[in-house]
């Protein structure tokens, strides 16, 4: 680790912090319907668009008509996006003419950007045309994220609210989440990524003539070698810019290329590294402002942003760490290949700390871009990515889902309390009650459910679930184990070697996608929907604070130990069984 | 982010499946599985 390294992460937190405030004060404001100085121009568009489509903005829903129609939205859509994948080749915007995407593709495709995973099974330049990446995979990275916001501060009002029977208007939420968060910091955005090389056109694919062509010899399925002489190279464009910008912001992370951004056109230079890295925590870090501001204890808000930045900050050293040792077998290698660390898989563009920066923070969230391959990280480094994962991306979180994700441990950690001290259980003046403990561990146990049952059959499955893994032992566990782990939590990271496009791993992970964002996303809204029935009660001297140091250690404990309790035997056998075995002089 | 190795484009006839029959499956897979998260929400209402 280098001292340049920690200024650079350091440097990165600090300018998350000073953005918490004016961001979440903003959105505190847009969902509480106050005036903003975007109003002149957007109030005509959000009138326009709810004429347009019948939606009366004065009517409150109750937590099932919310849920009723954030599933009937994503529903719908979901469905619309299966049937361009399925058309395209029909379809314009697709000078590549690239063939229709197959059916069990285009479902897991539908599903994980429906779902905010951004999982791709495939390599977008030669799957999707224009259209499709446009129309629906840039939309859903839109729309998804927008649906993530509308759920948090559904949450939040119920909080908020007394003896009330409303969260708020669905449609309403998701169209202020669109028009005045995301858009108008996705156009600045996309300029600027524009003004720093990123393509933003509608061009075919350029060819190169290589100045020295190389001779490629590849085996074929019948074994058989061929020599081919290649002479060109293509260079994939398209309209770069306006999803690269939403993929960080809405931490979609679905890469506009395959190698996501570790590609020169989507993230060109340390500058555009450093932006899409505080775009990414953004949203998820001013949402916990925000939930400060709405439900009137600002030092909640901040309570909650400490235990974030402490997790984030333990994720960070670990993993840096891991990465700067490096492969002890390499390092004590005649030549000394890695002085400065584990660079396998990494851009030199960036670096190790910028690598590792990346991992953690994109792990943190749901964002799931990357900038080097987590396959490639040291056993320990590859772990964090994955155990912040199986926490429930709660250290800032995607938009939204972070902030109700770490909710449900808020209501965990005062029931424990409550437990520990003989009194029912408080938060913020509501009375936590039975109902609302078994929606938070109903949220809580089917991702665990999700991940560690389809894994557990992938890997006893030679036929289907083992037959496209590129690596045995732990590290192949770990390899199957991470792609589970990134659907339930709809990360959408891949940890590669594991060749997940085939019949058995598209559908089992579009159905742990779709499991693991609405079958947590419904206990959350009841818990919502209930809250906001509660009378207040007054703080008295048995209530245990929530906006106090102990409340955030209890905060980070319970999410630890949650996460410890339910994965540390898969993680035993995967990467800290791999890490023991790499000391031990075997590699896999 | 996409795993390294990859089938591009409609490959199915390698598989021999007919890409109707799994379009059939799939959308009727996916009406399933939004009833069961509306059956979910009366699940966990009545759990109150």
């Amino acid at each position: 680790m280098t001292n340049n390294g920690w200024f650079q992460i350091i440097f990165f937190l600090l300018v998350v912090l000073a953005l918490t405030k004016p961001l979440g004060g903003f959105m505190t404001r847009v969902f509480n319907r106050e005036k903003t100085f975007l109003d002149p121009l957007l109030r005509p568009i959000e009138k326009l668009l709810y004429r347009l489509t019948g939606v009366d903005e004065t009517t409150e829903m109750g937590w099932k008509e919310y849920a009723g129609a954030m599933l009937m939205f994503s529903g719908v859509t979901l469905a619309l996006t299966y049937l361009v994948e399925r058309v395209q080749n029909y379809l314009p915007l697709n000078p590549q003419h690239l063939p229709a995407v197959a059916p069990d593709l285009a479902f897991n495709t539908a599903a994980s950007f429906t779902t905010n995973t951004n999982w791709q099974a495939y390599v977008p330049e030669a799957t999707m045309s224009y259209l499709t990446q446009m129309a629906t995979l840039a939309y859903h990275n839109f729309i998804s994220a927008g649906v993530g916001i509308a759920l948090a501060i559904a949450i939040v009002r119920g909080i908020a609210r007394r003896e009330k029977d409303t969260i708020g208007n669905f449609w309403v939420d998701m169209t202020r989440a669109v028009l005045w968060v995301l858009l108008p910091l996705c156009i600045v955005g996309a300029l600027f990524f524009v003004s720093q090389g990123v393509p933003q056109n509608f061009k075919p694919y350029a060819t190169a003539q290589l100045l020295d062509p190389q001779t490629v010899q590849t085996t074929g399925s019948d074994g058989k070698t061929t020599t081919q002489v290649v002479k060109e190279q293509t260079i994939a464009l398209g309209p770069t810019a306006s999803q690269e910008v939403i993929k960080e912001l809405g931490t979609n992370g679905g890469g506009f290329f395959n190698a996501n951004s570790a590609h020169p056109f989507e993230n060109p230079n340390p500058l555009t590294n450093f932006i899409e890295l505080i775009m990414i925590f953004a949203i998820g870090s001013a949402l916990t402002y925000t939930l400060g501001q709405m439900t009137g204890s600002p030092r909640h808000g901040w309570a909650v942003w400490c235990a974030m930045a402490i997790l984030f900050l333990v994720g960070i050293t670990a993993a840096y760490s891991a990465e700067a040792s490096g492969n002890p077998l390499v390092q004590t290698s005649a030549n000394h290949v890695q002085p400065a660390g584990n660079m396998e898989g990494k851009e030199v563009r960036f670096g190790i700390a910028n690598s590792a920066l990346w991992a953690v923070v994109t792990t943190d969230t749901s964002c799931g871009a990357v900038n080097s391959m987590h396959d490639s990280f040291t056993p320990l480094g590859g772990m964090i990515p994955l155990i912040n994962m199986l926490l429930g991306e709660v250290v800032f979180g995607g938009v939204g889902s972070g902030l109700y994700g770490i909710i449900v441990f808020i209501i965990l950690s005062v029931f424990i309390a409550g437990l520990m001290v003989g009194r029912t259980p408080e938060y913020l003046g509501k009375k936590i009650e039975a109902f609302d403990v078994k929606m938070a561990m109903l949220t809580v146990l089917i991702y665990p459910l999700l991940v560690l049952s389809f894994t557990a059959i992938s890997v006893v499955a030679p036929k289907f679930g083992l037959s496209s893994l590129a690596n045995a032992g732990p590290h192949g566990l770990s390899e199957i184990f991470y792609a589970y782990a990134e659907a339930g939590a709809n990360n959408g990271s891949a940890f590669a070697g594991l060749n997940a496009n085939t019949l058995w791993y598209n559908t089992t992970i579009a159905t742990t996608m779709l499991f693991g964002r609405f079958f947590m996303v419904i206990p959350v809204l009841a818990i919502a929907g209930s809250l906001a029935r509660k009378k207040h009660t007054p703080e008295s001297v048995g209530t245990f604070p929530v906006t106090t140091p102990l409340f955030t250690g209890l905060l980070i404990s319970v999410v630890l130990i949650v996460g410890a309790l339910t994965f540390f035997p898969a993680l035993s056998l995967g990467p800290i069984l791999e890490h023991l075995l790499m000391h031990a002089g075997k590699t896999f | 982010m996409p795993p390294v190795l990859n089938r591009c484009g409609s490959g199915l006839a390698t598989r021999g499946v007919e890409e109707t029959m799994l379009d059939t499956i799939l959308f009727i897979s996916t009406v399933i599985f939004f009833v069961a998260s509306v059956l979910y929400v009366k699940f966990c209402d009545g759990l109150r």
